[in-house]
């Protein structure tokens, strides 16, 4: 009799903790899968990825819906290959809910195929090759960055409105390459500029850009207009200085020429041009401030545009996740449709999906990088222009 | 007295050698059977991913075959088998997205127009030996493996995708459905493997194990060297080209990086582990370096570090391949 | 015409980056018969090496002085530790040696991934060097032509040694008959390996003065070591003035239809190695010294 409450109390707590214990039971972690060319030519990039994923699961706890998110990473080597094969060992044997990540259009246009044909979903990163959300759409296939076409074309009439008569065209040979200097021209055409040439190097086998620069040099064209990135920018941005160009020939590109996480490779010779960039991390918005002092809690060092793509994919997903109660829906494609219902604020701007799955750009910036009297290299503002719309391509109605 | 018991002990060993052997082809027939039988039943006893990775092994397996009846059979060490991989797949990846052919017709034709090329690059290389032969085959695969990146064509560095898989309609299975394609996959396995024994056991097999041995004593007894180099050469670059077919088929793609000169390296890496002496050596080559890739991606990420490692104690230790290895420790037994 | 003179420049800074490597491996081939696919790890380890020397000191020169030295260690090292044992014992043939390097390349850029990681380093272009010239008309990068002056002075220096000296002597009568060599007394095995630990440090020093310019990461081994058989090949095994003009040809052929017909860029140089190997399979260029 004395003892009653003591042994209720006891009871109550064991039948909580059984209780406690068969709930967990019944709500296993969601697994995401992230494939990321962690090694070779976009491994700098890939990290930036990476952290602004994690800064974006970290902002639900990395949970959803009292579930418990777990990434598993995997290394798709830039290679379409080794991607498919990656791709297969998550969803068949790590059996992840969804695929995430992806920087290559090439790698991305052989998964969204193998996603597509064994209907898992797969949430692209960058990718941008215009025929991923066009020529090869799929209902189980979204994009949280941007198409080439969306971040290029504007940028043609951009520099052709402001001064630039003439440019050389210099990429590498392989479908993003194209895609995003495609969508430069036309824009730059139909603005009144003029594409004097157009240099192809090799993708990741080039060192050398002396025949290159040694072409644009004798184009007589006014600007050398390029898209190149991880090492390969470094390479380009250092020899083009090599060969006396910056101020004859100017090297007009994007964040990725000029990626942030290569200003230490290039010293002195970030400074002075201009480039056209999706993300101002001095942005004073409420979506901004929030993701980069959550970034420099958990990274310490300020976050930039690889990074904020990475978040934009990793807040897309937990969104989605949210909106569906933490539960993957039995056919998968209405995760995706579920993603292309939603509109959020990001660091970018605002984010909306058309209906091939692919995310919109609002605004481009054009920055140049200043170097204050305290050596501190500030990204300023010289201009904006809208993103444009995605080119049609797709035959598939979902 | 002691010449009686040496001949007792004798014919006790001599009994025991014999009992050894029947053991020894029980215990081998046993194995054969449960192989066929497990690979028969493995899409319904396992995972879906088991049979994914038995696709990669299969298909590998005809690849390192092809390479084996170059480098097993004639002792012609190659580094360019990769480049008719390459080959197989962009001949159907070309046939079907760009003439628009169907299957039936772009498999042929491309193995057609494989052997024709291999005739004429087979002509060039088997003038040489040794290591000039592997060094003429490197630079014949890199030529095809620049062209593929240069060419429009081939789509560039990009590749080609939307290879179909086969049309199995008229069978009412769909060739996407994982399933249907590791029977695919495996029916092919099975004929190449056995008309790759059947050439080896012929008498075209002999000459090239003659050739193998010492090409001047063969030379000597009347036989064609050349023409049977060139034979073997061409059968190697058909077999390499199935493999490449059924690898565009399993991706839905094709691109430079299947004729790149690392493939063909890992190609013979399988056919060294597994053995040169049997047919089925390559396929389990290939089993023992796919699988050993798969954990190695899940143990670390210095793939590359312990690929070359690994290749390096294969080639100074295990010269005879892992199927050698394993019947001497086997037969060591008593 | 200022393309076609600047591309000049940019073949011979070509040409004289792969001769440094060509002109060890086509020793190490001629004298040992051994394909050692492995020389671009020399190539790989010399630039780290290098990248190391240069971020602890801070100077270039005494990267180019230190970078080599751990090259030529490793190629002694190779030589008369794994290579000639497994040779004796008769394990291996020259085939199986061959393989053994291709695995080794691939073991080294995979360790030298896993101690430096992926980002491509650097080392800083001394400021003796930067900056470009003028000269006949074009802008070309000081730098580029310290490559130049660096590849002629070594090549000029390598025939010194081989024509001139009793080294060079004993490594021509190697290569021309090893036998005899060895019945003369020659230790034949240190001369190997030294001859080894040379043509490793060549490799290596190529890889420092390259690093500036194309930077350094762990795959920049087995790109370049094709090309750089193919210069063997073309100009002859064992042929070190062969192997000079073979790597003028092969960078000048790579300049030029970088510059002039990109399609043929990655075909060029495999087509001619090709062509070598059935009209000419002893190399283009003829080994002079040969005698009788």
């Amino acid at each position: 009799m004395k003892h009653t409450g003591a042994f209720s109390a006891a009871i109550l707590f064991a039948l909580g903790a059984t209780a406690q214990m068969a709930f967990a039971e019944d709500l296993p972690p969601l697994k995401i899968g992230l494939m990321l060319p962690y090694k070779g030519v976009y491994a700098v990039p890939s990290e930036g990825i990476d952290r602004g994923f994690q800064v974006a699961l970290a902002e639900y706890g990395n949970s959803v819906a009292g579930r418990r998110i777990e990434v598993v990473r995997a290394d798709d080597e830039l290679t379409p290959n080794v991607g498919v094969q990656q791709f297969n060992r998550l969803v068949q044997f790590e059996k992840v809910d969804l695929v995430a990540g992806v920087i290559s259009s090439s790698v991305g246009i052989a998964v969204s195929g193998l996603a597509d044909k064994a209907s898992e979903p797969l949430v692209l990163v960058n990718a941008f090759a215009d025929e991923i959300t066009a020529k090869f759409c799929s209902p189980y296939v979204a994009r949280t960055s941007f198409s080439a076409n969306g971040f290029q074309y504007n940028s043609g009439r951009y520099w052709a409105s402001h001064g630039v008569r003439s440019a050389v065209i210099m990429g590498p040979d392989y479908s993003a390459g194209h895609s995003f200097l495609d969508a430069f021209r036309r824009g730059f055409e139909e603005g009144g500029g003029k594409v004097v040439q157009e240099i192809w190097t090799p993708f990741q086998k080039t060192k050398d850009w002396g025949a290159a620069l040694t072409q644009a040099s004798n184009s007589g064209a006014q600007v050398i207009y390029s898209f190149y990135a991880g090492a390969e920018a470094v390479q380009l941005v250092k020899q083009h200085a090599d060969f006396g160009l910056r101020e004859k020939l100017p090297l007009v590109g994007d964040h990725w020429i000029y990626d942030q996480l290569n200003w230490s490779a290039l010293g002195d010779l970030i400074v002075g041009p201009e480039f056209i960039t999706t993300y101002l991390p001095t942005a004073k918005t409420e979506a901004n401030e929030k993701f980069v002092a959550k970034y420099r809690e958990m990274f310490k060092q300020d976050p930039e545009v690889n990074a904020e793509l990475g978040y934009d994919n990793g807040k897309a997903i937990m969104l989605t996740l949210e909106k569906l109660g933490g539960k993957m829906p039995a056919d998968k494609s209405q995760f995706i449709a579920t993603m292309r219902s939603l509109v959020f604020d990001s660091p970018r701007g605002k984010i909306r999906f058309n209906a091939t799955n692919s995310a919109l750009l609002e605004k481009v910036y054009v920055v140049k990088i200043k170097k204050d009297s305290a050596g501190n290299l500030l990204p300023t503002y010289v201009g904006e222009f809208a993103g444009a719309e995605d080119l049609p391509g797709c035959t598939k109605s979902f | 007295m002691s010449d009686e018991v040496t001949i007792a002990r004798t014919s006790t060993t001599t009994r025991e050698a014999i009992t050894l052997a029947t053991e020894v082809r029980r215990a081998t027939l046993v194995l054969a059977a449960s192989a066929i039988v497990g690979a028969l039943a493995l899409p319904w006893l396992s995972a879906s991913y088991a049979t994914t990775l038995a696709i990669e092994i299969m298909i590998a397996g005809i690849f390192a075959s092809g390479i084996n009846l170059l480098v097993g059979a004639t002792g012609l060490v190659s580094l360019g088998q990769g480049m008719f991989l390459g080959l197989g797949g962009y001949g159907i990846g070309i046939g079907t997205t760009v003439l628009g052919l169907p299957l039936w017709l772009s498999v042929p034709g491309t193995l057609v127009v494989v052997a024709i090329m291999a005739a004429g690059i087979g002509a060039v290389c088997t003038r040489t030996r040794g290591v000039e032969f592997l060094l003429i085959t490197l630079a014949f695969s890199q030529m095809f493996f620049g062209s593929a990146i240069k060419l429009r064509l081939t789509n560039g560095s990009d590749g080609m995708s939307g290879i179909p898989r086969p049309d199995l309609t008229f069978l009412g299975l769909n060739g996407d459905n994982p399933v249907v394609f590791y029977y695919y996959v495996l029916v092919v396995t099975v004929v190449a493997v056995a008309a790759m024994w059947r050439i080896v056991e012929s008498p075209f097999g002999s000459v090239l194990a003659a050739i193998r041995e010492s090409e001047r004593r063969a030379s000597a007894m009347g036989y064609a060297v050349s023409s049977y180099k060139v034979g073997a050469f061409i059968i190697a670059a058909v077999t390499c080209a199935v493999a490449g077919i059924l690898q565009s088929q399993y991706t839905y793609f094709i691109n430079p990086d299947s004729m790149s000169w690392q493939l063909s390296g890992e190609g013979v890496l399988m056919v060294i582990i597994g053995g040169t002496t049997t047919v089925v050596g390559p396929l389990v080559g290939a089993a023992v370096f796919v699988l050993a890739k798969q954990g190695l991606s899940i143990l670390t990420t210095e793939y590359m570090m312990f690929f070359g490692i690994f290749f390096m104690l294969v080639v100074a230790f295990f010269r005879n391949g892992v199927v050698e290895a394993l019947k001497s420790a086997l037969w060591s037994k008593p | 015409m200022q393309v076609f003179l600047t591309q000049i420049l940019n073949g011979l800074q070509l040409s004289m980056l792969v001769y440094l490597l060509a002109a060890g491996l086509t020793l190490i081939f001629g004298l040992m018969n051994i394909l050692n696919l492995a020389h671009g790890a020399f190539f790989t380890l010399g630039a780290y090496c290098g990248v190391v020397v240069g971020s602890l000191t801070g100077s270039f020169w005494l990267a180019l002085l230190v970078g080599p030295l751990l090259p030529f260690l490793v190629g002694v090292g190779l030589q008369s530790m794994v290579l000639q044992p497994l040779a004796e014992r008769g394990r291996s043939t020259h085939l199986d040696l061959a393989l053994l390097t291709f695995g080794l390349l691939f073991a080294t850029a995979g360790a030298v991934e896993w101690l430096f990681g992926s980002a491509f380093l650097s080392i800083p272009t001394p400021v003796a060097l930067s900056g470009h010239v003028n000269l006949l008309g074009i802008s070309y990068p000081v730098y580029r032509l310290f490559i130049i002056g660096v590849g002629l002075a070594v090549a000029v220096g390598l025939t010194f040694v081989f024509d001139r000296t009793l080294l060079g002597a004993t490594l021509r009568a190697g290569v021309d008959n090893r036998a005899m060599v060895t019945a003369l007394g020659v230790n034949i095995n240190a001369l190997f390996a030294i001859v080894f630990g040379l043509g490793a440090a060549l490799a290596g020093l190529a890889g420092v003065i390259a690093a500036p310019l194309t930077s350094v990461y762990s795959q920049m081994g087995i790109t370049i070591v094709v090309e750089t058989f193919v210069v063997v090949v073309v100009g002859g095994l064992g042929n070190l003035r062969g192997s000079f003009y073979a790597s003028l040809i092969v960078g000048m052929t790579n300049a030029m239809s970088q510059a002039y017909l990109p399609e043929v860029e990655m075909f060029a140089i495999y087509a001619l190695l090709i062509g070598v190997m059935i009209v000419r399979p002893q190399g283009l260029f003829r080994n002079v010294e040969r005698v009788g």
